[in-house]
């Protein structure tokens, strides 16, 4: 436990002293937020229950822009930053000390959090200042999007110890991610999705966010409207947590120093 | 939460005399570039007794630190047997760990974090641990408290990843190469700490291609080359059983002496190098009574004696004669 907690207040600190990235991380939504905030299109078929009429299209990609930097941040910078400790050999000198994955995934996980708190507070803050409409309480989608971030970092934490250098990691991380935000509705309704797509997009996590969020943002929804959603998004956390532990077990076998390789014997 | 402090130690450990460090038989192979594989480490047996500074010495891929990444928990070996403090880390890494300090060859730490920061983190992995205020006064970092790891010296931040290695309290310390790229100076002030941790009653395990530091440093060394061990006592014993003596050299005018030094009492032996003057090296069994013949000599020759030298044998010579080849660098 203390080692988590130690972890969890270093790693925020190493997050915060890292000014370009963190300034980065909350920057990434505000450049989408002004390009979309700026058009000026009506969605009439959107699929939503919005008590009937078309809805604006900044309204309905707001929790999408949302879902997309705590995705970006989550996944992308956490996988790089993971393989990065690798490279750098970090992450070898803690694997010479006691200190259990769980905790140490924990603590990293657990400080990324609150950044991408402060990031949805932003996006929503920001959107709101060029005139999105949000209907719902707003704390309910940050709630929302901070649960489903634990889900991503865990998933950005495992591709980060499966990379092998930083450069795959980003690779891996834009298959991964792009496919996943386009198919869950964050920048359009994902009604007319072919069916066995949209079954599989409702198992994931990013779906269900999208879909509670929309709830609470246009329809006006409470947590109690959203529940199922939101047991679904909370259901992902300790598998992603558990397969991330295992992904990060050391590998003891390593290969990684063919430099040692000596010299043919001259005797 | 209980702080321990450095003192503790020497008393605890001198009750027990099981070796801090058995291994038999290791054997630890890597894939070849060319195909195939080849042996890092090749049937290495040695003991490390509790309180004692070990040092292996050995060029670079002679297999030191797959030993040591093998005793740390750290990599897998493929065949033999090794315990450390009893343990066996192959299976119970955590067990080791906990009771073990750790400097790697390379290692990184946080690069957001001060000193005092990663030093409380690391304590933070350990049931016990010692003061990081006081970690960092024994080797003179105090003020560099709130330093980050880019803002030190090579030498600071070596005698960092030392202290780094100390914050569990640990009874077995595992330095791999510790002074490697520094100034003399800098290595000067990490031996001064090594010889702190030896003083404290806590077993040292010392990776180095210095044979300098072996020397000094070392109670016991085991020379290791290609993955075998070639050798193992105290670099005294090894330099009087694998060494080449004693030399006397000196420089003269006269080329032609070399049958009159060989004359001298307790000359074994006269190697001539001639460069404008004469360069005479000669192999003595006892320079106590060949330096007094030799004054006599040129005194009565009226040849005057310069740059006089006595070297005895080091572990650079015991190296070249037991393995054939110089130690690369």
């Amino acid at each position: 436990m203390r080692s988590t907690f130690t972890m969890f207040r270093v790693s925020l600190k190493s997050i915060i002293r890292d000014r370009q990235t963190l300034v980065g991380a909350m920057m990434f939504p505000t450049i989408f937020l002004l390009a979309f905030g700026s058009f000026d299109i009506g969605l009439t078929d959107a699929g939503l229950d919005t008590g009937g009429g078309g809805i604006d299209y900044f309204d309905f990609v707001l929790p999408g822009i949302l879902a997309m930097a705590s995705v970006q941040f989550s996944v992308f910078w956490t996988s790089g930053s993971y393989a990065r400790m690798g490279e750098t050999k970090v992450l070898r000198r803690l694997e010479a000390t006691p200190i259990p994955q769980s905790a140490f995934l924990a603590g990293q996980v657990m400080a990324r959090l609150i950044v991408v708190a402060v990031q949805a507070a932003i996006v929503i803050g920001v959107g709101t200042l060029l005139g999105a409409n949000i209907v719902g309480n707003p704390l309910w989608m940050i709630l929302l999007t901070v649960l489903a971030a634990a889900t991503f970092l865990s998933l950005g934490f495992a591709i980060g110890a499966k990379a092998s250098n930083v450069d795959s990691a980003n690779m891996i991380s834009g298959m991964v991610v792009m496919p996943l935000v386009f198919l869950s509705g964050a920048w359009f309704p994902i009604a007319g999705l072919p069916g066995w797509l949209k079954s599989v997009m409702d198992l994931l996590p990013l779906a269900p966010l999208m879909e509670a969020m929309r709830t609470v943002a246009i329809g006006g929804g409470s947590l109690f409207d959203v529940g199922g959603e939101l047991l679904q998004v909370a259901l992902w956390v300790p598998v992603t947590f558990a397969i991330a532990v295992i992904a990060l077990r050391p590998r003891r076998t390593t290969v990684r120093r063919l430099t040692a390789q000596p010299a043919p014997a001259t005797v | 939460m209980q702080t321990t402090t450095a003192t503790d130690i020497a008393s605890a450990d001198t009750e027990t005399a099981d070796p801090a460090v058995v291994i038999e038989d290791l054997t630890k192979h890597y894939p070849h570039p060319d195909g195939g594989t080849f042996a890092a480490v090749d049937g290495v047996s040695l003991t490390v007794r509790s309180g004692e500074v070990f040092g292996i010495l050995g060029p670079n891929g002679a297999g030191k630190t797959t030993t040591l990444e093998i005793l740390e928990g750290l990599t897998r070996a493929d065949g033999g047997r090794v315990r450390v403090l009893g343990l066996d880390p192959q299976t119970d890494p955590t067990a080791v760990q906990q009771r073990i300090g750790v400097q790697l060859q390379s290692s990184a730490y946080f690069e957001f974090l001060r000193l005092g920061e990663l030093l409380e983190l690391f304590g933070s992995f350990y049931p016990q641990r010692l003061d990081s205020d006081e970690l960092l006064a024994r080797v003179e970092l105090t003020e560099k408290r709130n330093a980050l790891i880019g803002q030190l010296s090579g030498g600071q931040a070596q005698r960092f990843s030392i202290i780094a290695a100390l914050v569990n309290d640990p009874e077995v310390v595992f330095l791999d190469e510790p002074t490697t790229g520094l100034d003399p100076q800098a290595r000067r002030s990490v031996w001064e700490v090594i010889r702190g941790l030896a003083d404290e009653g806590r077993t040292v395990i010392l990776t180095t291609h210095y044979m300098e530091e072996a020397e000094t440093l070392a109670d016991r060394v085991a020379i290791i080359d290609h993955g075998k061990i070639v050798a193992i006592d105290a670099p005294m014993n090894l330099m009087e059983q694998h060494g080449s003596g004693t030399t006397v050299s000196f420089t003269i005018d006269d080329e032609l002496a070399a049958a009159d030094l060989a004359a001298l009492p307790s000359v074994s032996g006269v190697q001539t190098r001639l460069n404008g003057a004469a360069t005479y090296e000669l192999s003595v069994e006892a320079a106590d009574v060949v330096v007094p013949a030799l004054y006599r000599w040129a005194a009565t020759s009226e040849i005057e004696l310069r740059g006089v030298a006595i070297r005895r044998s080091t572990l650079e010579d015991v190296f070249l004669n037991l393995t054939g080849s110089r130690l690369r660098d």
